[in-house]
């Protein structure tokens, strides 16, 4: 066994040492009976993700040997989303850690949780590295169901219905793009060897009738929504973010939400070589305008924070598209704001979970006075809200200069004034229900506000920072390394 | 020969739009698994031996005895027996049904492509929609489970129908999600119903805006 493992080249075997490893670490969670030693077992799990990560990076471009040619292959794109999944996972463990061992949970919660996550995020890993549609496909799907263990990690009616309401969704979601990969199959019959990797798809894709694949991509991009969390199924995710604990909700919103977007991508990719190009950037531009148009509704009327932050997600996917859609320099500065929208929304996400335990509660018009009970968290959210709604120095006011930019370059001035103005009502909304919870009185009630260690603000200030910097004076090695990854989309022009 | 069980798969897809018991709709399940596994050992003719296992592991194994024995268990435990109060009347949507073959079989007709086989398309098609319709149109969370398994065999037959085999790794991927996430699905049903005390999708109002 040992001599057949050693036969393999060095690549394939990076995959399995990965692979193994992480199910080795979730049976030994599974074994252990000390609840210390279950979220220890975290520590080897995130080096063999760096591990995963840094050895990827030597392989950019390389097709995989023995076998795996056509499912496994990195390239620019993936091995940015790779490494923003391994950044924003390694906040999101602690704090899953740190919330677990506040609840005093058992051990049997503790350990599906554990191992859920796990799975979660190398499920995650797999479908960025994945090559083959059909794969990825498989991957996603995966993520759903530890996904829904995650979300029904409070076992209380809440999370039992979104858990419920998500792995049902999903599932039928996910079925829909699956019907649309059999139609490019289906349109393909002609060639001979039937090969879904993303080359071989890219090859074939020429040959068919744009009906299919037109069909194909609405497929496609209804499936996915539920991973992106934009319309048209959109709801159960923004019920997922409310019901699941808050890393939980900052990893689907920070994580899932970017591999979904990768993996629509891929297809974009695919498709971006025929006709129907015009015809999908509609599509994009519809669905973005009116994920931000929702959003923008739902911010005035929810008092929910943690739901707030959902439709805020779903307002920055729709960004997104929207700058894929425009094209041009539109696709630099789409990925450009995935990686901050993502550090922004996980330590907001994260600090939620801290208000939650202060207030013991979700509703706005219940708590205020935060800054008074908890400083360095509270000035977390402040600087937290000024970045998402992309005031400068936030990171997110590059990125969205520099999609306004694109969509005037590709003269779609009427989609460019509505997402200006839906942005500044999203401003508002954000604005005044978030500077309620940081500035106003603390509300007289009976219960009495838990102190919180202030060091737990710590990582978040951490990712804003980093966020910043990297807005102000973007590193040129990040804008390059962006550059190459989207230099093969259609219409590129470089920044 | 093919033929003749690609038109019962579709009598049993209409027969599931007027059945009302739980039982008859795990039987037409088991049965749907059977058929699908014939009309797949019948299409895929040069087949290798992997594929074969495969295959009959999918249709046979876990389409036709585990998943419906699991659902038995499940209706078992609830002390379910009826579907009984759906949100559209039975007979319309028999009605609705029909006309979704009707439809499907005049779409696949018009498509005009020479490598798409007719039947195959039409029963897939509409086993899909049956599928869908069915979770609009029930109340029960079974039904719904009933359903998205109903839409699973036409994806099946969807993907015998491009005749080609998708690779043996995307293959496992595909059936063990398929496979757990009918366990996920039926381990939440028996958690909902001990919370909620009910498995009618109504109830399920907690999460809004």
């Amino acid at each position: 066994m040992l001599e057949y493992f050693h036969q393999l080249s060095a690549p394939v075997q990076t995959l399995i040492i990965y692979s193994m490893g992480s199910l080795m670490i979730c049976i030994l969670m599974f074994l252990t009976k000390n609840k210390l030693v279950d979220s220890l077992l975290f520590i080897p799990f995130i080096g063999l993700q760096i591990y995963l990560n840094v050895m990827e990076y030597f392989e950019i471009g390389i097709t995989k040997a023995d076998g795996l040619e056509d499912y496994f292959k990195i390239d620019h794109l993936g091995f940015i989303f790779l490494t923003l999944t391994t950044l924003i996972s390694i906040p999101v463990i602690i704090h899953s850690t740190v919330y677990s061992f506040s609840q005093h949970e058992s051990k049997k919660e503790l350990e599906v949780h554990n191992i859920s996550l796990l799975l979660f995020i190398a499920n995650m890993s797999g479908a960025i590295i994945s090559c083959n549609v059909g794969l990825m496909w498989a991957f996603l799907e995966a993520t759903t169901l530890c996904a829904s263990m995650l979300i029904y990690h409070e076992r209380n009616a809440e999370a039992l219905e979104a858990a419920w309401k998500y792995v049902f969704v999903c599932s039928i979601g996910i079925a829909l793009t699956f019907v649309g990969i059999l139609f490019l199959g289906m349109a393909n019959k002609s060639i001979h060897e039937l090969n879904f990797s993303i080359e071989g798809l890219k090859l074939t894709v020429a040959h068919m009738d744009s009906i299919w694949l037109k069909l194909s991509f609405l497929f496609i991009i209804t499936g996915y929504s539920v991973k992106i969390g934009v319309v048209p199924l959109f709801t159960v995710d923004i019920d997922a973010k409310d019901a699941a604990p808050s890393p939980v909700g900052a990893l689907l919103s920070g994580g899932l939400m970017n591999v979904g977007i990768l993996a629509l991508l891929r297809f974009y990719q695919i498709f971006g070589t025929t006709d129907i190009l015009g015809w999908m950037n509609k599509i994009l531009i519809i669905v973005g305008i009116l994920s931000i148009l929702l959003a923008a509704v739902y911010l005035f009327k929810v008092a929910n924070y943690k739901r707030m932050l959902a439709y805020s997600s779903m307002e920055h996917a729709g960004i997104a598209l929207i700058a894929i859609a425009s094209g041009k320099i539109g696709f630099v500065a789409a990925i450009l704001h995935l990686i901050f929208h993502a550090f922004t929304k996980v330590s907001l996400f994260v600090q939620m979970g801290q208000v939650y335990k202060v207030f013991q509660g979700k509703n706005m018009k219940d708590i205020g006075g935060y800054f008074q009970l908890n400083p360095l968290g509270a000035s977390v959210i402040l600087l937290g809200i000024f970045s998402i709604t992309a005031l400068p120095p936030s990171g997110l006011f590059l990125s969205e200069f520099l999609i306004f930019k694109s969509l005037f370059l590709s003269e779609r001035y009427i989609t460019a004034s509505i997402l200006f103005l839906l942005l500044t009502i999203i401003l508002a909304a954000l604005g005044t229900k978030f500077f309620k919870l940081l500035f106003s009185p603390i509300p007289n009630t009976t219960i009495s506000y838990q102190s919180i260690n202030q060091w737990e603000s710590i990582s978040q200030w951490i990712m804003l920072l980093t966020m910043i910097y990297a807005g102000i004076a973007p590193p040129a090695f990040l804008i390059d390394f962006i550059s190459t990854a989207v230099k093969d989309f259609p219409t590129y022009i470089p920044l | 020969m093919i033929n003749l069980l690609i038109i019962i798969f579709t009598i049993s897809i209409i027969y599931l739009s007027v059945a009302g018991r739980f039982q008859s709709f795990i039987n037409i399940l088991m049965f749907q698994g059977i058929v699908l596994c014939g009309i797949a050992m019948l299409e895929l003719k040069e087949i290798s031996l992997a594929n074969l296992l495969f295959i009959l592991l999918e249709t046979l194994v876990v389409k036709a005895i585990i998943v419906p024995y699991f659902l038995g268990k499940l209706l078992k435990k609830n002390n379910l027996t009826h579907d009984s109060t759906p949100n559209i009347p039975q007979f319309t949507s028999l009605i609705i049904n029909s006309s979704a073959i009707i439809f499907s079989f005049i779409l696949a007709y018009n498509l005009h492509e020479e490598h798409i086989k007719i039947t195959y398309f039409t029963a897939s098609v509409s086993a899909m929609f049956t599928g869908i319709f069915l979770i609009i149109s029930r109340r029960k969370i079974i039904t719904h489970i009933i359903g998205y398994m109903v839409l699973e065999n036409g994806i099946f037959l969807l993907s015998l129908a491009i005749g080609a085999e998708l690779p043996m790794i995307v293959n496992t991927g595909i059936l063990l999600d398929l496979f757990t996430s009918v366990l996920v699905l039926g381990f939440f049903v028996s958690k909902i119903s001990n919370t909620f005390h009910t498995v009618e999708i109504e109830k399920l109002t907690e999460l809004k805006d």
